[in-house]
């Protein structure tokens, strides 16, 4: 593309911080979300051709007001009950349920479902108010028989719908260790029925046999993601974290929208924080408009977003590139949406005067890269493609030693010696270095 | 578009991290935004030597070998020179695709081609076959052949068996010897 079609600003003065539009106030003189940017550079060079540039948003969400109402949560428990849960694990599972039961208040809905080849409904969807009884349900539980992981998705969406008129915290926490056989499509489905009633599905993998990519499809379908839990010893701490999560949620549709200037491109978005992941570009119904889901929000949290924005040419000079803005409906006041716009502006300059690339981006980018490296080099290994795999793995370590990330590195050295030995990876050494991966930019989380 | 030095695919001009093999192309920019300088030539002594964190290495040869990488789809450069900064020993490279570094074994008797065994190799814990140049349209390579204490290029430890970029100046540490990498970089 070699048409010009920034146009320069006419007053540099429109860019300061003091021009955030706020179209609609939720609670006058308190704003939960404020946003902010960062360019990977103060000034880029100039260019006569197509341009990558990266922006770093930040978005900063307030303490939840002190006085505001509490909403109660929605929490469905759906337990994977198969043979290969026996033992330590369904136990540890149970415990971590029954102490989580303890934690929630009255006015929270819980409900519990099994499965096997065959989903039970173990708890109905109820009030927390006769804990006992909820808790001798639970220890009820025995392992036998097989995986159906579609048939207790169902069973949970259904139940969880009795209590969804009462309530926007609406979680299904879904806790496996297995394969599921012949359902994933019916999984993808009922992951977007979730979606549809307003619940999000959290799936737990517990030790190295299950399906991560059919899980994160799945979670991806409720703008969530699926977790790794290597020990049985942290399905209760992790499960607890969850449930704090969940009560300090501000909204549960944050959106990102970029309305670009003509010529202006998204080329790629990624979600820093919890864990990175690549975030679906959605066209907006205006020219240039493309809409990122966020999704859940909570209380006192910084996100991370980076965005990569192709720009057609870059004449030197200041130039407005287009206005990034956020929506969201906050949960305790479900009929206002607010809005927050940003314009974006960049500087372009001659190339012997381009400023440094800023560090936090290129660090953050570099992370990304590394997380998308590995993602490519499962995918040359599955599709046959070792060298290429073995290569791209080499260079995924070689990044992580460089980020002083020593145990993940030394895990790629491992799974690259096993490639060499036996011709394959193994189940864990994968799991462990795509989430591995995934949480490098983890220090951002609290 | 930026050509990726390491796997030769073309980027969008302003690329970070190249696409396909990840590695950081923010170095050919700076390079091409900067001049060179040539008084980082040819002044090196042993006096420039940073103190060493590392406690004292290990001379077993117990780690896994690695196979020299083919990278060598180009011309060689034959101007590159190497200087070792614990004694201040300049070498020449040898007019080779695949020149490997380490130091020679008496009972073998292999040497290779680049031996650092005048330079107390054996002490600063190189190994015998410790790395290898290699060279890509002309740009040298440096690769980890599986040694005990590890290569480094600018103080970033390298991944075994995974060649990396090297560049005028670049100081390249193997064990505890420490060498200097001199060649005319191409006007860009």
């Amino acid at each position: 593309m070699s048409e010009r079609n920034l146009v320069p600003l006419d007053n540099k003065d429109k860019l300061k911080e003091d021009s955030i539009e706020r179209l609609i106030t939720v609670n006058p003189g308190y704003e939960p979300i404020t946003l902010d940017y960062m360019p990977s550079q103060q000034a880029f060079s100039a260019s006569k051709v197509e341009k990558v540039i990266y922006l770093l948003f930040t978005l900063t969400t307030l303490e939840h007001l002190s006085n505001s109402g509490n909403i109660p949560l929605n929490i469905c428990l759906v337990i994977d009950q198969s043979s290969s849960m026996r033992g330590e694990k369904l136990f540890a599972l149970k415990s971590a349920a029954k102490h989580v039961v303890d934690q929630l208040a009255n006015e929270d809905f819980f409900s519990l479902i099994s499965f096997n080849d065959r989903a039970t409904v173990v708890v109905n969807s109820q009030r927390v108010d006769s804990r006992e009884n909820i808790k001798m349900l639970i220890d009820s539980i025995e392992a036998k028989g097989g995986t159906e992981l579609a048939q207790g998705l169902n069973l949970g969406i259904m139940e969880m719908k009795r209590a969804t008129n009462f309530t926007e915290l609406n979680h299904l926490v879904l806790f496996t260790d297995g394969q599921t056989y012949g359902d994933s499509e019916q999984c993808v489905y009922l992951g977007m029925e979730a979606a549809r009633n307003n619940i999000s599905i959290h799936p737990m993998g517990i030790g190295t046999d299950w399906n991560e990519d059919l899980l994160e499809t799945v979670a991806a379908k409720t703008a969530s993601s699926s977790e790794f839990i290597n020990n049985s010893d942290q399905i209760a701490k992790i499960f607890l974290q969850k449930i704090t999560q969940f009560r300090a949620t501000l909204t549960n549709n944050a959106t990102l929208k970029f309305q670009a200037v003509q010529g202006v491109k998204v080329r790629n978005a990624y979600k820093i924080v919890p864990n990175i992941s690549e975030m679906e570009v959605i066209p907006g119904n205006n020219k240039g408009e493309s809409n990122f889901k966020l999704g859940v929000m909570r209380y006192k949290h910084e996100y991370k977003v980076l965005i990569e924005l192709l720009l057609p040419n870059c004449p030197i000079g200041v130039f407005h590139i287009g206005d990034f803005s956020v929506q969201y409906t906050p949960i305790e006041a479900q009929k206002n949406t607010a809005h927050l716009k940003l314009p974006i502006g960049i500087t372009i300059t001659d190339p012997a005067h381009s400023s440094p690339i800023n560090p936090e981006v290129k660090s953050i980018l570099e992370k990304i890269t590394t997380f998308k490296l590995q993602a490519k080099a499962w995918q040359d290994l599955s599709s046959g493609d070792i060298e290429n795999g073995k290569k791209k793995l080499a260079a995924v370590g070689t990044k992580l030693l460089n980020m002083g990330e020593s145990l993940l590195a030394s895990q790629v050295e491992q799974e690259l010696n096993n490639l060499e030995i036996r011709g394959s990876a193994t189940p864990e050494g994968k799991k462990r270095i795509k989430y591995g991966t995934r949480g490098l930019t983890g220090l951002f989380e609290d | 578009m930026i050509i990726c030095p390491n796997c030769g695919i073309k980027q969008i001009e302003g690329t970070l991290f190249c696409n396909d093999c990840g590695i950081d192309l923010t170095n050919l920019e700076e390079d091409a935004n900067s001049s060179h300088d040539p008084s980082r030539e040819g002044k090196f002594t042993t006096a420039n030597i940073p103190p060493s964190n590392f406690s004292m290495p290990v001379v077993s040869e117990q780690m896994p070998l690695v196979t020299p990488p083919t990278v060598a789809t180009g011309p060689i450069r034959k101007d590159l020179k190497l200087v070792v900064l614990n004694t201040g020993r300049r070498m020449e490279c040898p007019d080779r695709s695949n020149i490997i570094i380490g130091r020679s074994d008496a009972i073998s008797g292999e040497t290779p081609d680049i031996d650092l065994s005048p330079d107390d190799a054996l002490e600063l814990g190189v190994s015998r076959r410790h790395a290898c140049i290699t060279f890509r349209e002309g740009i040298p390579f440096l690769t980890d052949l599986g040694s005990t204490n590890r290569t480094f290029i600018n103080r970033q430890v390298l991944m075994r068996g995974q060649p990396s970029m090297l560049k005028d100046g670049d100081e390249i540490r193997m064990g505890n010897a420490i060498l200097k990498v001199l060649f005319k970089p191409d006007a860009k």
